[in-house]
């Protein structure tokens, strides 16, 4: 089963539709001669829907050798050429100082130098000096959001197959896996703000707190949160409690809480959620509670009887 | 020898349909797709089948089933 930061596993446990997502498809055995074709369909089985014309890097780039090799003084591993080659493109990596598996490009640095990183943004091979006779075979992928057609979403969890086929020349494999993708759900289930509703609610205080995705083990796959104007009163009156600001933060501390502005009345403001630090994915939010702290004024006295 | 120990080589490329190659093997299989002029993968893939077509599995291992091949 494929999985989006743990998320997509299950129906029960989906990727929140529109997140970013990058499907990819590699050989471990630094032999593909041709990639046949790669589909995203709705059923297991023969492939349906193709999507091999929107593969990154093009099919037709299939860049492999035994003889790469990395340089710890300028951070760049080069290869036979990199021509047809962009940043974030996936790529499968092995050698006896890494994990053998699919990488991706930082930077294309030159006709036949690039920078590497893991999923998390990381150089495998960052202090472990000079290295050579590095197996590498470029990879492909399919991104976009996991709203975007060909993907299939609805608010019960659909099921997607990602299937990629290719050939050493004369024997041809296939490969198909498969993810669960959902639509949000509705008020306090997608997004939960002092135990109720994000819209709407009269909390008594600015002081709120905040849970993303409750009945979704993984949360969707999101893995950050930022702040941004509501989208139609164009404000956003809340910060986050732990940290302060309102710019990106783990999902973790988004659900520390949010703080309100100073003072009783309507607070709006807008979250944006992201399967990775920076995508250019995201889904959105608008939230909005009344700020009623005061409560009514009493009066007391004492009069004779 | 471009590789000192096993483990430098991918385990995707120490068996050919189950059976085990030697390092030297494996150099001699990698060197001829370096000097391929198929392109990429094609190579590697190209110099498998060759491989092959001269050796033959016994006892776990390829052994070459003509002169002139590496055994």
């Amino acid at each position: 089963m494929l999985t989006l930061n743990l998320a997509g596993g299950s129906q029960a446990d989906p990727i929140l539709a529109g997140l970013g997502l990058k499907l990819v498809g590699a050989g471990s055995s630094f032999d593909i001669a041709t990639v046949n074709d790669a589909f995203i369909d709705a059923a297991t089985g023969a492939g349906v829907t193709t999507v091999k014309a929107s593969l990154t890097p093009a099919a037709t780039v299939v860049t492999a050798a035994s003889t790469g090799s990395y340089n710890d003084t300028t951070k760049s591993w080069t290869m036979s050429s990199t021509t047809g080659l962009t940043a974030g493109d996936p790529i499968y990596l092995s050698h006896a100082s890494i994990t053998d598996g699919i990488y991706y490009l930082g930077s294309v640095v030159n006709g036949t130098d690039y920078t590497v990183e893991d999923a998390n943004g990381v150089n495998p091979m960052d202090g472990g000096g000079v290295q050579s006779s590095i197996f590498y075979q470029v990879a492909w992928a399919w991104v976009g959001a996991g709203d975007a057609v060909p993907i299939n979403h609805n608010s019960a969890g659909d099921q997607n197959f990602w299937k990629f086929q290719a050939d050493d020349g004369a024997v041809s494999s296939i490969a198909e896996d498969s993810f669960w993708v959902a639509d949000s759900p509705a008020g306090a289930a997608f997004i939960q703000i002092e135990g109720g509703d994000y819209s709407g609610q009269t909390v008594a205080d600015n002081l709120l707190t905040l849970v993303i995705l409750t009945g979704w083990a993984n949360n969707g796959g999101i893995s950050h949160v930022e702040m941004a104007n509501h989208s139609v009163q164009t404000v956003n009156n809340f910060i986050w409690t732990s940290g302060g600001g309102t710019g990106e933060v783990a999902l973790a501390t988004a659900e520390g809480g949010l703080t309100a502005s100073a003072g009783d009345g309507n607070k709006y403001g807008q979250l944006v959620f992201k399967a990775k630090a920076g995508s250019a994915y995201d889904v959105t939010a608008d939230i909005d509670v009344i700020v009623d702290s005061t409560g009514p004024l009493l009066v007391l006295t004492l009069v004779a009887a | 020898m471009r590789f000192e120990s096993i483990h430098e080589i991918p385990k995707t490329l120490r068996r050919i349909g189950g059976t085990q190659l030697s390092i030297d093997q494996i150099e001699a299989l990698l060197d001829e797709a370096d000097s391929s002029e198929l392109p990429n993968g094609a190579a590697l893939a190209q110099a498998k089948r060759d491989f092959i077509t001269r050796h033959k599995p016994v006892g776990g291992h390829w052994v070459a089933t003509n002169t002139g091949a590496s055994a």
